[in-house]
């Protein structure tokens, strides 16, 4: 009864006008994948069966997940079909750009899916969930200090760690565990002592990032920071000031070390380092995204693929060139229709720690993609970050469909068998 | 719950501010699109060289191709002196010409739409004014000397002979260019980016200043014993002139005649008058090109001497030869003209027209009167001096120059016009080095005038 009522809040019944509508988006997703894969395949003949196999049995997953969790279990699957959709565009791209590497990202696609899917299990249990608060936050920032004792430098920062053929990037998981140390439940939230505990932890994992020189990273811990401790606190003078603070260490951190601002001296001057690294992948970016037009040249017919981190920080530039900016902005678009959602189901969560959760893992989504996409138009200073679930890359891969996990646990209609008390009392007042 | 539940607003705002700025890149994207697709650096367009591969037609004025794209590589015209007189119009692969219509028409030539995004295939054509079998004819007739010819309508502006020398075939580009004197200046179009003394030639402009100036200009003797002497300095004559007037100072180009006109005139009328012609200006054509402005300075003392010299077009002054062919032009159409183009129009695959030329009034506005006097002078020095014989069936209005140079011979000049409504056409030549400009420039431009007339009639 109680399941029934919460879900017509939404959509109305599952298996209703919802199920007709899921299974039709369902259907023209696969019909875009379909058209996606016989454009990737076409123009490569030499990888065509790996290929080939890798597409169909992305389709094939989506299916079986619909199966299992709309028909079966009867359950909303909204957000996972915008993961699938963009993480599938991920691995088109990477098919065609580097075909090399299209089983990595095929595999973390779904090593992604599998950890949703787990932490989406394990945080039914509110009170499993809060207990693993302090080892999370030790396993943190022991993550993040090996990183930087042990990590080289690549490409100017310190963020990359090699475990044999495998290269992970730590500071993507500990984003998991950021968000997970600082939403708390109901009884911490008024406790004083709690948030300074987070703003400790909070504060030692930025550090450990500004001195990795991740510097693009920082920022997004920074801003879920914020969030994180405004949703937990109320108090807009404590944000402000810890806002000032950052401000004032931030000019400090820049004054002492001059040498980090050349990093962003081609800001807003991107035309006149045309040829030279400040400004090539950004001139590019703009030039190619706009030989696209709004339908794009199609994939495989690009240019913005040749420089360097194209699949990656580029990403956003190329599905503008080959896919059409529509496509490029309907994906950045889908994104901050996901966060709307994330807010919207965070004011009918079960406890505080799923809506600040869910919050906080809308807010790193918004921020990252902003760094990102605003970096390589010249909006914003290039960071280097990627576009979460569209970039090439594990680590950031897993990460997107664990933030994922979080929006999921916040969402009421998850665990339909669990009583509601929270939302009900939500409801009332 | 009810407290957390407020505070959710500041995600909602955060991503209300994205939602804005992504509408704003878009905006910007959108507005700079063609703009950003048109860089010389897009490979959907250019090689990695910037070589422009895909790119619409260039037509001359009788439809001939001048360049073009096949099978993703441009192609040029087939003639190989058709391909060298219109290098520097057309632009060379390497970026080394400025001014080249594949550059500066690359978005009417490169097709853009912001649906489709950049056409790699366009269809667009770019007409010329220019007629290139005219250019390739100036050219050769050009022959090993360095110079350029110009041809335009002077009552529409429109430009239909063009040539600058030295040139090369983009084909088979030369590899000794590079301090090798046969090549000096190679990748300048001279006709735009030319200064040079412009010698007698300039005595069109003493003349207009004293038409304005001197009332009984017309009246007066002038006596040539073959040199000046000013008091402070002596011009030398090309010649023993004796007793003329000012019509036959003109007709024989008498140097002793004009120092004195100039000296009576004075440096700051001489330069008033520069002014009036044009002359000083740097214009910024409607083909986009700029040209070089010319100069007029005596030197500090302003000595008689110096502004006798000044009159007669040596000393310091520089003139370009495009406006100079335009204030000859404007003399022609009685006082005013358009500024001379070349790039007529521009047309999409659909036929539609994506660039029509709008010519813009060249500014130099003298009176009719003066107009039609010059214009009357310089007939008589055809009519009475030079001889029509040597111009065919136009009736040309015109003068000759001389500029003696430091070193090597003279550049030979030639500025004139049809006096003919029905064939209205000015014409300028500049011979580089070689000797006096009635007999090394005003043939070229008597062989390029009469061509063109065979063909208008």
């Amino acid at each position: 009864m109680e399941t029934t009522k919460n879900t017509k809040l939404y959509f109305g019944r599952p298996g209703s006008l919802y199920g007709l509508t899921s299974l039709l988006i369902m259907m023209f997703l696969t019909l875009y994948q379909i058209i996606m894969s016989y454009k990737v395949l076409s123009s490569d003949k030499e990888n065509f069966t790996e290929l080939l196999i890798y597409f169909s049995v992305f389709i094939i997953a989506e299916w079986f997940y619909y199966f299992v969790y709309a028909i079966v279990k009867n359950r909303h699957i909204s957000l996972e079909m915008i993961g699938f959709a963009l993480s599938s565009i991920s691995i088109y791209i990477t098919a065609s750009v580097s075909p090399e590497k299209t089983q990595t990202q095929f595999v973390t696609v779904f090593a992604g899916l599998a950890l949703f899917i787990v932490m989406v299990m394990f945080m039914r249990s509110t009170t499993r969930t809060s207990s693993l608060r302090m080892p999370m936050a030790v396993a943190a920032l022991g993550l993040l200090a090996f990183t930087l004792a042990f990590a080289g430098f690549t490409n100017g920062a310190k963020n990359w760690l090699y475990i044999g053929p495998i290269s992970i990037q730590p500071s993507e998981f500990v984003k998991l565990a950021f968000i997970y140390v600082g939403a708390a439940t109901l009884d911490k939230l008024q406790s004083s002592k709690s948030l300074t505990a987070y703003v400790i932890f909070a504060v030692g994992c930025v550090g450990l990032l500004g001195l990795m020189s991740d510097f693009g990273t920082a920022l997004i811990y920074f801003a879920t920071f914020i969030v994180i401790a405004f949703l937990r606190s109320g108090d807009i003078r404590t944000i402000v000031l810890v806002c000032t603070a950052a401000l004032i260490g931030g000019i400090l951190i820049l004054t002492l070390k001059s040498y980090i601002l050349n990093r962003f001296a081609s800001y807003r001057h991107i035309w006149a380092h045309m040829y030279d690294s400040g400004g090539y992948q950004q001139t590019r970016t703009l030039i190619y995204s706009s030989s696209g037009g709004l339908f794009g040249v199609g994939i495989g017919n690009g240019f913005l693929r040749n420089v360097f981190a194209a699949a990656e920080d580029l990403v956003f530039g190329v599905v503008c060139e080959e896919m059409g900016m529509l496509t490029g902005f309907l994906i950045v678009t889908t994104l901050a229709i996901m966060s709307f959602g994330a807010a919207y189901n965070a004011k009918f969560a079960r406890s505080s720690f799923y809506s600040i959760a869910s919050c906080a893992a809308a807010t790193m989504i918004i921020v990252q993609t902003s760094l990102n996409m605003f970096g390589v138009t010249d909006f914003l200073p290039l960071t280097g970050v990627t576009l979460p679930f569209v970039s090439r890359g594990g680590s950031s891969m897993i990460c997107s469909w664990g933030l994922l996990a979080f929006m999921k646990a916040a969402d009421s209609r998850t665990y339909p068998e669990l009583p509601h008390s929270r939302l009900d009392g939500a409801r009332k007042s | 719950m009810k407290t957390i539940n407020k505070r959710i607003i500041i995600v909602i705002v955060l991503t209300a501010i994205f939602l804005a700025a992504t509408a704003l890149l878009m905006f910007s994207m959108v507005s700079h699109a063609e703009e950003y697709a048109l860089k010389t650096v897009n490979q959907h367009i250019y090689n990695e060289d910037g070589v422009i591969l895909n790119a619409g037609s260039i037509l001359d004025t009788n439809g001939n191709i001048l360049a073009q794209t096949v099978d993703g590589k441009r192609v040029y015209a087939e003639k190989t002196d058709v391909r060298e007189a219109m290098l520097h119009i057309i632009g060379d692969d390497d970026g080394f010409i400025s001014g080249g219509i594949q550059n500066t028409f690359r978005s009417e030539l490169c097709s853009y739409s912001l649906i489709y995004g950049v056409n790699t295939d366009s269809k667009n054509t770019l007409n010329l004014t220019l007629d290139s079998d005219l250019c390739a004819e100036a050219y050769n007739a050009l022959g090993s000397y360095k110079g350029c010819v110009g041809v335009c309508n002077y009552k529409t502006g429109e430009i239909v002979a063009i040539a600058t020398s030295p040139s090369y075939d983009m084909y088979d580009k030369p590899e000794n260019m590079d301090g090798n004197d046969d090549y000096e200046g190679v990748y300048i179009n001279r006709f735009f980016g030319g200064l040079y003394t412009p010698g007698s030639i300039f005595k069109i402009v003493t003349s207009l200043s004293a038409i304005e100036n001197i009332s009984d200009i017309f009246s007066q003797e002038f006596y040539c014993d073959g040199t000046y002497d000013t008091g402070d300095g002596v011009i030398i004559c090309n010649d023993v002139h004796g007793t003329v007037n000012f019509e036959q100072a003109l007709n024989q180009s008498c140097n002793c005649a004009f120092a004195q006109i100039a000296t009576e005139l004075g440096a700051d009328k001489l330069a008033s008058a520069f002014t009036q012609a044009g002359l000083d200006k740097s214009y910024t054509t409607i083909d986009r090109i700029t040209t070089n402005s010319g100069s007029f300075s005596t030197s500090t003392e302003n000595s008689k001497a110096e502004v006798g010299w000044a009159g007669i077009g040596q000393s310091t002054t520089l003139v370009n030869t495009y406006s100079f062919l335009t204030f000859i032009s404007a003399i022609a159409n009685g006082g005013k003209t358009n500024l001379p183009y070349f790039v007529k129009s521009a047309t999409n695959g659909n036929g539609n027209k994506v660039y029509t030329a709008s010519p813009v009034d060249s500014g130099i506005n003298l009176s009719p009167t003066t107009a039609s006097t010059l214009k009357t002078l310089m007939r008589s020095d055809v009519e009475n001096y030079y001889g029509d014989y040597m111009f065919g069936a136009v009736t040309m209005c015109g003068k000759t120059g001389t500029a003696e140079r430091d070193n090597g011979n003279s550049n030979a000049w030639f500025a004139g016009f049809s006096n003919d409504d029905s064939f209205p056409y000015a014409v300028i030549t500049v011979v580089e080095d070689s000797g006096g400009g009635l007999r090394y420039a005003a043939p070229i431009a008597s062989q390029i005038m009469q061509s063109l007339y065979n063909k208008v009639n």
